[in-house]
């Protein structure tokens, strides 16, 4: 890395079903206005501007016109990252590679989604017209048949996946930006939810949401100025064949993420995941993934997710708190999503994840999942590299 | 740089910062007074609804041409195989992404397969060759085809989806009049559990 760069502002809008009050840009603006307020600079600070927006979703095209203005982006540098899932880990990559090289001293990261106002499943069913597109089972379907792969091979449970359920929807009602909450949530009452995929119940799977994250990056004399800055220390990106079936056991196996995170490891010095990593923001649209992402990521060994889950150690208070904002699976505004994974592990190290802040973070993980297995992985660190 | 000599880490704003950062039409919320879904009226806002009837013409390229073609002459799927690296890849394609080599070999591939995933899925969806909601619930697989390194996903035709199981067999069913898409493929059909499997 040419120079060191860090997260020093976040922003957020309140996550949640539909925003009828607003519009994409004005959207937009919420998210970046507070994260401005948060890194305690203006308008005319900041050098660059990086987009993330799905926008077939919205069927509206070239967001970064009509959304670039709200994101304070004239007279500057602006440009969208679109990867599916990815789009907002990967722009947020993208934002800190830019000021890494020195090109800016600031940028902006800002994704966003509104998925009230269109049909998601129609637009993921837009795939290969020629091979893919007949089998529209969208999103679910597929995921479902990769678990199920999973499960028959490390026989993982219901209620152990019922478990990262419960985590993340109980952390979610400390977080005053997610959409799904629920602090009384059981393991029967995932259990009792309907059916969609087997084994995949409607309380396993992330909502659809109306959201928008924005990110302040800064590097050189700007990141003096602030105490807590979350250093970025390394990421890694892995792209892999489009179908579902070009990898038999693609969830078991998951050769993006596990390469992706060896990378990340390696290049920061990581031997023990476990142990070294204090808070990880990961992104899990179904609950039965993230314990395949334990696995993946070195967390435990394979086959023994449903025991780490079990064990307590990732919720807050943990060895090793897995999403205390309530991740994916309580906010999915895609295009922003990823953005959020980024911007919970920076407010971890900035000491501002208020009622869901784990004590001590000095280094965060993040992952970013997109399309059939596409990933990236971010490390943040409150130690200067 | 003119940023404001605030104090470091922003932390939160008082009343005049947060006049000057929003505005009139859109002030900044502050926490507990978000202006979201649930606490606004949407009759209060006007929507634009937009029904689009657009059209796409897509190539499919050569190879997937020439794979339609073959399909609708012999009734069957063929593969294509890395010759570095061995793979049968279904749907065929001119290039192995892991070994970036080309492919020209063409692989006939059984009629049969195996079930190396399933799932019974309860939520609806539209029958994309009838355009009716396709009767819940309905099995959904992926098959590895006898002769493919790949699988693909489809529809399982079974009599009680609970008896279906990873391992199984199916075996492919063409519409009668073959219009050399993908279409053709109507869905698999199962052919009883491991025990009972028709080799």
């Amino acid at each position: 890395m040419a120079r060191p760069v860090a997260i020093v502002g976040t922003g957020q809008t309140r996550h949640c079903k539909a925003r009828p009050d607003v519009h994409q840009g004005e959207l937009v603006n919420e998210a970046v206005t507070a994260a401005l307020l948060d890194a305690d600079l203006g308008f005319e600070d900041i050098d660059a501007i990086v987009l993330t927006n799905m926008e077939l979703f919205e069927g509206r095209a070239l967001p970064e016109l009509w959304c670039g203005e709200f994101a304070g982006g004239l007279g500057k540098p602006v440009m969208k990252v679109a990867t599916g899932g990815t789009s907002g880990t990967s722009g947020a990559i993208a934002g800190l590679i830019q000021a890494a090289s020195g090109l800016f001293d600031t940028v902006l990261v800002v994704g966003w989604e509104k998925h009230s106002e269109g049909s998601t499943q129609t637009g993921m069913s837009l795939t290969d017209p020629a091979w893919d597109r007949h089998i529209a089972s969208g999103a679910i379907g597929n995921f479902a048949l990769s678990i199920s792969q999973y499960v028959a091979r490390h026989g993982v449970t219901p209620e152990q996946a019922a478990l990262v359920a419960v985590k993340a929807r109980r952390n979610a009602a400390l977080n005053p930006h997610a959409h799904v909450k629920d602090a009384g949530i059981t393991v029967e009452k995932v259990l009792a939810s309907p059916m969609l995929a087997e084994p995949v119940r409607l309380l396993d799977m992330c909502p659809q949401s109306d959201g928008a994250c924005a990110l302040v990056i800064a590097g050189g004399d700007m990141v003096r100025r602030y105490r807590h800055p979350a250093w970025f220390r390394a990421s890694a990106t892995r792209h892999d064949q489009p179908y579902i079936g070009d990898h038999d056991q693609r969830l078991i196996k998951m050769r993006t993420l596990r390469s992706a995170a060896q990378e990340v490891y390696r290049k920061v010095g990581v031997q023990n995941p476990f142990k070294e990593i204090d808070v990880a923001e990961l992104y899990e649209p179904v609950s039965y993934v993230e314990l395949a992402w334990y696995e993946a990521l070195g967390f435990c060994a394979q086959g023994q997710a449903g025991r780490l889950i079990e064990s307590g150690a990732t919720q807050i208070g943990g060895e090793l708190p897995v999403n205390p904002s309530g991740g994916v699976l309580c906010a999915n505004p895609v295009g922003a999503t990823g953005v959020i994974r980024v911007a919970e592990a920076a407010k971890q190290l900035h000491g501002k994840a208020g009622a869901y802040q784990v004590e001590g973070v000095r280094q965060a993980l993040v992952t970013g999942y997109g399309v059939y297995a596409w990933s990236d992985v971010l490390f943040l660190s409150a130690a200067q590299p | 740089m003119s940023a404001p000599a605030g104090p470091p880490q922003g932390g939160a704003a008082n009343d005049m910062e947060r006049a000057q950062l929003g505005n009139r039409h859109h002030p900044l919320p502050r926490e507990g007074e978000w202006r979201d879904g649930g606490s606004v009226n949407p009759d209060d806002y006007l929507h634009s609804e937009i029904t689009l009837d657009m059209s796409w013409d897509i190539d499919v390229g050569g190879v997937m041409s020439e794979f339609f073609r073959r399909l609708k002459a012999e009734r069957r799927l063929y593969g294509m195989r890395c010759s570095r690296c061995a793979r049968t890849y279904l749907p065929p394609r001119p290039v192995c992404g892991d070994c970036w080599q080309e492919m020209e070999e063409w692989v006939a591939l059984g009629r049969q397969g195996t079930l190396v995933a399933k799932t019974v899925c309860h939520y609806k969806i539209l029958d994309s060759a009838t355009g009716e909601p396709r009767r819940t619930p309905f099995v959904l697989g992926l098959i590895q085809l006898d002769g493919a390194d790949t699988s693909l996903n489809h529809f399982v035709a079974a009599p009680d989806p609970g008896q279906v199981g990873i391992g199984d067999r199916v075996e492919i069913v063409f519409r009668d009049a073959l219009q050399g898409n993908v279409g053709d493929i109507v869905h698999f059909q199962w052919l009883g559990g491991k025990a009972g499997a028709h080799g």
